[in-house]
C-alpha cells in the first residue's frame, strides 16, 4: 500500500524579501535583491559587510506588544511564523482535539543567544547563562501543542530535515498536525565575522545585490542572511476532511552525507548524487519528471561547480530541459533557515507558473551548462519542484514537492 | 498504539575529567575508519571529543565493526546539551578586544548543533545522514525522538545516536572554561532494525508528549548499564515516554522487568 500523501496546507515567512508570503513572492519573481549593507551594529572591520536583515519582526494579532518586544529575535520571528501559519492553514484558533507537532531547524540558538547577552556585558566577569527551556518548548507552551517536538540542525539543510521528520511523524501517527520550518537570526557580530574568517563571505561590499551570483564565474562567496519559513503539515486525507487546499505534497526526501570535511564539499559528487536519487526514488519520479530545481548554490566558488556536476550526473542527457535557479542570490544565504526558505519559493513557482531567477549570472560557469534563468522570473508550469540543501557537517539533502 | 522496536547493537558511556580531554587533543584519534589529527581535535568541542570516545568504545564491542566501510551507509545523530557554552566566553573577549579579526574560523564549523554529527560521520565515514539534534535540556528524549525517526521511516543498517553534555556546568568561576571538577560525559548507542540475535529496544507509543522535557541522561545511563543479569528494564523519559530493553537471550516478561526509572527517582507512569 503506497505511503498516505502529506500536504502543506499552511505557510508564513519572515525574511529579507517581506514578512508575509505574498510580499515574499512578488520581490522574488520581480528579483528584487534583499541585500544591503549591514545595519545595526559597526561591519568597518569586517571582511563582508553586507547580509540581507529582517528590519521588523511584526507582533503577531492578539500577542501583548511588550511581552513579544521582550523575547529574542529568533523567539519573535518563530512565534509569529508559527502563529500566521496556524491562520493560514484554518487552524487558529487551534481546536483542541488535535495533536500538534513541532519541528523546527534551530542550528545556533545557544551561540546566538549567549553571543547578545555577552554583547550587552562587555567586561569580565561573564558567563555565558543558562536557560531551562529553549525556543521549541517555549514555542511548543506557548501554543499548547500536545504533539512530539524536536529541534534538528543539519546546518543549511535544515529546514528540509525539519519538512521530512514532519512527513514522517504524520506517517508514523504520532500528530495529527505538525508545524516544521526553520529560521535563523544569524546576522549577528561574531557570526558575520566568524563565517568571514573562513573566507566564507562575498567581500563585494561596494555593490551588496550584485554581490550573491551562484554560478556566475565572478561569485567569491555567500552572503549571509537571516528569516525563515514555517509550514503546517498534515496528510491529504485528514486536510480533506478539514475542507483545507493542499498548497504543495511533500512527496520525496533524500539524505546522505559528504565524510569529507566540515565545510569544504566533497569533491566526489557520489554522496549528493546519492541524497538526488534517494528523493526521486522516495517520491516514484524519473529525472525527465522535474520541472523545476531550486539549487542549493550559495555563491562559493566550489560549492556551486560541485553542484553544477551532481546536476549533470542525476539528470543526464534531460540536463537542458530542467530549469535551475538559485534563490540565494535573492535572498543572501539564511543558514539554518535557508531550505525552509527555499521549498516556498518552489510553492511560488508551482502555483505562479513562474521560476524565479538566479539574479548577477552575466558569466556563468562554462564547465557544466545548466538550463539557468538568468535575472528575470520565467513563465514555466511547475507540477514538480526539486530542492537541494547541502550544510555544513557535509550534509547532502535533497526535498521534492509536487503541486496539489 | 504499539510500540516501535529497535535493536541495539551496542552502547558506550565515558566521562572525561577536563585534563584527559585536553590529553585527547594532543594524541591522533584512531578507528577502525580513520583518524582525526590533533591539528583537527585541537578546535573541536569537549562534548565532541568525549562522544568520539563514547563511540570508539562501542565499536569495539561491535562484531565485525573492524571492517573500514563497516559503517558506510550508517545515519549519524548527535544530540547535545548545550554545547558551545565553553568556547563562548573566551571568544567573546578576543572579539571585545580584536574586533571582527579575534574571531575564530573554527568557532561556527565547531560549536554549532551540527558539529558533532559531522564530525563523527566524515570519522566514520559514514555515507548515512548526519545532523544535530536539541542542544537543549530535554535533548535525551529528542535524540532518541529523532533517532527512531530516522530508523523507521529510512532505510538504513544502523543509527548511531550520542548524547552528551558537560557536567556540573561552569556557573561561577570566571576563567571562561569549564569548572575544574566538570567532566565531558556522552553516551554512544548504535541502534539497528529490530534482529533476534541483538537486544531489542521498544519504544512505547503511547506518550504523552506534553510533559515538560528535562535532562535524563542520569537516568538513562543507569537504565542503560545497569547490570546484565536484568534482562529487562525500563525506563521512563519524560516527553518520550518508556524504552524497554530486553537481552537477545531472553524472552519477553514482565515478571523480571525492572524499572529502573523509580531508581533514579522518575515516577513510573
Amino acid at each position: 500500500m503506497p505511503p498516505r500523501p502529506v500536504w502543506i496546507t499552511g505557510i508564513r515567512t519572515c525574511s529579507p524579501l517581506g514578512d508575509n508570503p505574498l510580499t515574499f513572492q512578488e520581490n522574488l519573481l520581480a528579483g528584487s535583491s534583499g541585500i544591503r549593507r549591514v545595519s545595526g551594529f559597526g561591519v568597518d572591520d569586517h571582511p563582508s559587510q553586507i547580509a540581507g536583515q529582517v528590519s521588523k519582526i511584526p507582533c503577531p494579532p492578539g500577542d501583548h506588544g511588550r511581552d513579544f518586544a521582550n523575547l529574542s529575535r529568533l523567539d519573535q520571528i518563530t512565534r509569529h511564523c508559527v502563529r500566521q501559519a496556524l491562520e493560514a492553514a484554518s487552524l487558529w484558533p487551534t481546536p483542541p482535539n488535535l495533536r500538534i507537532g513541532l519541528v523546527l531547524g534551530l542550528g545556533g540558538e545557544w551561540l546566538l543567544h549567549w553571543e547578545a547577552e555577552g554583547l550587552k556585558h562587555p567586561a569580565p566577569p561573564w558567563i555565558p547563562p543558562l536557560q531551562p527551556d529553549s525556543v521549541l518548548s517555549r514555542t511548543q507552551r506557548f501554543f499548547g501543542m500536545t504533539g512530539p517536538t524536536l529541534a534538528v540542525s543539519a546546518a543549511c539543510a535544515s529546514g528540509n530535515m525539519a519538512l521530512w521528520q514532519a512527513r514522517s511523524w504524520i506517517r508514523m501517527g504520532l500528530a495529527d498536525i505538525c508545524v516544521a520550518g526553520a529560521c535563523d537570526m544569524g546576522v549577528s557580530p561574531m557570526s558575520l565575522a566568524g563565517f568571514g574568517n573562513l573566507r566564507a563571505l562575498s567581500r563585494k561590499n561596494q555593490d551588496p545585490p550584485a554581490a550573491s551570483r551562484p554560478f556566475d564565474r565572478q561569485r567569491d562567496g555567500f552572503v549571509l542572511s537571516e528569516g525563515g519559513a514555517i509550514f503546517v503539515v498534515e496528510s491529504a486525507e485528514g486536510a480533506q476532511a478539514r475542507g483545507v487546499e493542499g498548497l504543495a505534497e511533500i512527496l520525496g526526501y533524500g539524505a546522505a552525507s559528504d565524510a569529507h570535511h566540515m565545510v569544504i564539499p566533497s569533491p566526489d559528487p557520489a554522496p549528493a548524487v546519492t541524497a538526488m536519487r534517494m528523493a526521486l526514488e522516495d517520491a516514484h519520479l524519473q529525472p525527465s519528471q522535474v520541472d523545476y530545481v531550486n539549487a542549493h548554490a550559495t555563491s562559493t566558488p566550489v560549492g556551486d561547480l560541485a553542484e553544477a556536476r551532481v546536476l549533470a550526473e542525476v539528470f543526464g542527457k534531460h540536463l537542458p530541459d530542467v530549469p535551475v535557479s538559485a534563490t540565494k542570490s535573492i535572498t543572501g544565504h539564511l543558514l539554518t533557515g535557508a531550505s525552509a526558505l527555499e521549498a516556498l519559493a518552489c510553492i511560488v513557482a508551482m502555483k505562479e507558473g513562474r521560476i524565479p531567477p538566479t539574479l548577477n549570472l552575466d558569466d556563468p560557469e562554462p564547465e557544466v551548462p545548466l538550463c539557468h534563468v538568468p535575472h528575470m522570473a520565467r513563465e514555466h508550469s511547475v507540477r514538480v519542484a526539486v530542492s537541494n540543501s547541502f550544510g555544513f557537517g557535509g550534509s547532502n539533502t535533497c526535498l521534492v514537492l509536487r503541486a496539489v | 498504539m504499539a510500540g516501535q522496536r529497535f535493536g541495539v547493537a551496542a552502547a558506550a558511556e565515558v566521562r572525561l575529567s577536563m585534563p584527559e580531554v585536553q590529553a585527547m587533543r594532543r594524541v591522533a584519534f584512531s578507528g577502525p575508519c580513520g583518524s582525526i589529527s590533533p591539528n583537527v581535535l585541537k578546535h573541536m568541542d569537549e562534548q565532541t571529543l568525549a562522544s568520539l570516545a563514547a563511540l570508539r568504545i562501542a565499536i569495539t564491542k561491535m562484531k565485525d565493526s573492524d571492517s573500514p566501510d563497516y559503517f558506510e551507509k550508517w545515519a549519524v545523530l548527535s544530540s547535545p546539551r548545550y554545547l558551545g557554552r565553553s568556547s563562548l566566553r573566551p571568544t567573546l573577549a578576543r572579539f571585545h578586544a580584536e574586533g571582527a579579526w579575534g574571531v575564530s574560523p573554527h568557532m561556527i564549523p565547531h560549536r554549532s548543533l551540527h558539529a558533532i554529527s559531522g564530525t563523527i560521520s566524515q570519522f566514520l565515514r559514514s555515507h548515512g545522514p548526519n545532523h544535530g539534534v536539541s542542544g537543549s535540556p530535554g535533548h535525551v528524549a529528542e535524540g532518541f525522538l529523532a533517532a527512531f525517526t530516522t530508523l523507521a521511516n529510512l532505510n538504513l543498517p544502523g543509527c548511531w545516536l550520542t548524547l552528551s553534555r558537560i557536567e556540573p556546568e561552569l556557573d561561577s568561576e570566571e576563567s571562561g572554561s569549564p569548572h575544574p571538577d566538570s567532566t565531558a560525559e556522552a553516551i554512544a548507542v548504535a541502534l539497528v532494525p529490530s534482529s533476534p540475535t541483538l537486544a531489542s529496544l521498544t519504544w512505547q507509543l503511547d506518550t504523552d508528549f506534553t510533559r515538560p522535557s528535562e535532562d535524563s541522561f542520569e537516568t538513562l545511563a543507569k537504565w542503560l548499564f545497569m547490570e546484565p543479569t536484568v534482562a529487562v528494564r525500563s525506563c521512563f523519559l519524560p516527553s518520550l515516554g518508556s524504552l524497554i530493553l530486553q537481552d537477545a537471550s531472553q524472552p519477553p516478561s514482565h515478571s523480571d522487568m525492572n524499572p529502573v526509572n523509580q531508581q533514579a527517582g522518575v515516577a513510573p507512569r
